[in-house]
């Protein structure tokens, strides 16, 4: 098919995705859909009643602050404590081997949802054609690291020792938009309030509903605004050495003139044009969407290998038609 | 005389103290107890059971196993079963014309049984049943104001045009009739009172769904026991959710718009 290129596959797979994860147990069935989200934790949201699956954060926060705080806190074996997180990081391990950060890029729901919304302002003419400036960038990027710490381990953790109410047991849920966004698309309202039976839940309930407007209305100009906090990119990146899928660069003289793969970024990640020494150039932001593969004019300069082997390389043929593609979608001379 | 039906009024009330007592636990220690705590027991529990004379108990497990349980002294012991997921606890008794059946779905903790609780709802534990069409799922639970479907299953059959009746602890009674695929959907009575803001400060409440059906001269009479739960919606405002989202989409697009400016300055 001459119009299909990688972008439209990944949407496919994007959409099937996003499909299964918010829709799932229309298709794998109400209970089937319990049975494997305790075998197999991947990104999904609990709280959504339709959902196939669970999001990794869910059990990470649960069993630190239901299982591990309180063996800890009465002083119970710590390894028997630890035995179901363990277990958990293990499935997340074992997917993320498999599909390394492609992920965010090709699986996530939230993911999906902000691209979508991009596509919207960018027909819309909101989009902004300036990435996000490079200091704001350097600022936001400890964030997803932060969350990571304190929402997904540090706050249930304590929960479950008791120096916090339960609204934190599960603090990063109560702030992430795929709650909202996941249980509205499957029809229900039931996530959408303020909770105000404590301070806490509060707090948590008004930062979720202000993070999710301020995700969809800056989703419209600014590329994946959420995925630049999300601790899960966070939690990606400390295992990005084990995946089976990277993102290989082989610099030449030419890269630091051209720039493309940064503007085709959604992520605005510089250093895939700066990064001249490593061949490895899956950084912690890159949710190997292969978009700076796509419009990399040297060829076999960028590569998506899987275990060593190239699956798709920068072409110069292949960026000349993904050029003409991109600006018949936006109607504008801009290429990204 | 009235029949005295089965009735698990105190084996609820042990069920619910019991669970209860880990939220409070935890509350002496500190912590505020997990709603969650209310559906899923891990230990022993020791139960009561009204009207039992006669009656035989009966604990299906989620791999479709069963142990009978022995009435002592009029109260029973729910072993550890260490399996995951829904349980269900079937007390049944017959009398000349006329054969009861009690049953209620428990979730309790342990090992991954490997099975869905749809085989446990499917699987004919009786002659006449009303199954929860679905069993809430984790993370949710009957609450007030909800509905929620029962099918009526009647020699493995669904059962059309009969009167289910819903009644709580707390006073209230509802009628429902099966449609012809057994199906009765209920709203769930929100009819708690002092409600206090907070899952974990309201005790659920008790509630109660019957139905009796005759067929070749007997009797059969069905009860399907639950918790249920206040109506969150009493703590979670759903307009000033809309107002903060509102104020979220106005910031995203405040700096969208400068981002804009700055861009175009830039350029």
């Amino acid at each position: 098919m001459k119009s299909l290129n990688l972008s439209i596959l990944r949407k496919l797979v994007q959409l099937a995705a996003f499909l299964f994860l918010v829709y799932g147990s229309v298709i794998v069935g109400y209970y089937t859909a319990d049975k494997l989200s305790v075998a197999f934790p991947a990104l999904s949201c609990a709280y959504n009643f339709q959902t196939a699956d669970y999001c990794t954060l869910i059990p990470f926060q649960h069993q630190l602050a239901h299982r591990l705080g309180s063996i800890v806190a009465s002083g119970g074996n710590l390894l028997i404590g630890m035995l179901p997180t363990l277990v958990t990081l293990g499935t997340f391990v074992l997917l993320f081997i498999i599909l390394n950060k492609a992920f965010c890029g090709w699986i996530c729901p939230v993911g999906t949802f902000q691209e979508v919304l991009h596509m919207l302002g960018t027909k819309l003419g909101l989009r902004q054609r300036t990435n996000v400036a490079s200091g704001l960038r350097q600022r936001l990027r400890p964030v997803k690291w932060l969350i990571l710490l304190f929402l997904v381990f540090i706050f249930p953790l304590l929960t479950g020792l008791g120096y916090f109410g339960h609204d934190f047991g599960d603090p990063f849920c109560k702030i992430c938009p795929s709650r909202l966004m996941s249980s509205l698309f499957s029809g229900s309202a039931d996530q959408f309030h303020v909770d105000t039976a404590t301070s806490g839940a509060m707090v948590l309930t008004i930062t979720a509903d202000f993070l999710f407007g301020l995700v969809i209305a800056l989703s419209l100009t600014t590329r994946q605004p959420f995925c630049r906090i999300c601790p899960m990119l966070a939690l990606h990146a400390v295992f990005r050495k084990l995946g089976l899928l990277r993102l290989i660069k082989n610099g030449t003289e030419r890269c630091e003139k051209c720039g493309l793969c940064v503007k085709a970024c959604p992520m605005d990640i510089e250093e895939i044009q700066t990064e001249m020494n490593r061949r490895d150039v899956t950084f912690e932001d890159c949710t190997l969407c292969g978009r700076c593969v796509e419009f990399c004019p040297e060829q076999g300069v960028l590569q998506l290998k899987y275990v060593g082997l190239p699956v798709f390389a920068s072409d110069p043929q292949y960026f000349k038609q993904r050029n003409q593609a991109q600006k018949r979608w936006q109607g504008k001379q801009d290429a990204s | 005389m009235q029949r005295q039906f089965l009735t698990w009024s105190i084996l609820s009330l042990l069920l619910l103290t019991a669970s209860g007592w880990c939220a409070e636990h935890g509350k002496g220690s500190g912590r505020e107890g997990d709603g969650s705590s209310h559906r899923r027991g891990g230990g022993e529990q020791r139960l009561m059971l009204a009207n039992a004379d006669g009656a035989s108990i009966r604990l299906w497990k989620p791999d479709l196993t069963s142990t009978v349980l022995e009435v002592q002294h009029g109260s029973i012991a729910i072993p550890k079963t260490g399996m995951d997921s829904y349980h269900a606890l079937v007390a049944t008794r017959s009398w000349s014309n006329l054969e009861e059946t009690l049953i209620r779905y428990e979730s309790l903790r342990g090992k991954p049984s490997g099975h869905s609780p749809a085989e446990l709802v499917a699987l004919p534990k009786s002659t006449f049943e009303i199954v929860p069409d679905p069993i809430p799922r984790e993370h949710y639970r009957y609450l007030g104001n909800h509905s929620w479907s029962f099918l009526l299953r009647f020699q493995n059959a669904p059962l059309g045009d009969v009167t289910v009746t819903l009644t709580t602890g707390n006073g209230t009674r509802l009628e429902g009739k099966s449609d012809r695929n057994g199906r009765v959907t209920f709203t769930i009575p929100d009819d708690f009172l002092g409600v206090m803001p907070g899952r974990s400060n309201n005790k659920p409440g008790e509630m109660w769904l019957t139905a009796e059906h005759q067929d070749s001269g007997i009797t059969y009479h069905t009860t399907l026991s639950a918790a249920y739960f206040v109506d969150p919606a009493h703590w979670q405002s759903k307009s000033l959710a809309a107002v903060v989202f509102a104020v979220g989409l106005l910031a995203g697009g405040i700096v969208g718009r400068m981002r804009k400016q700055n861009g175009e300055k830039s350029a």
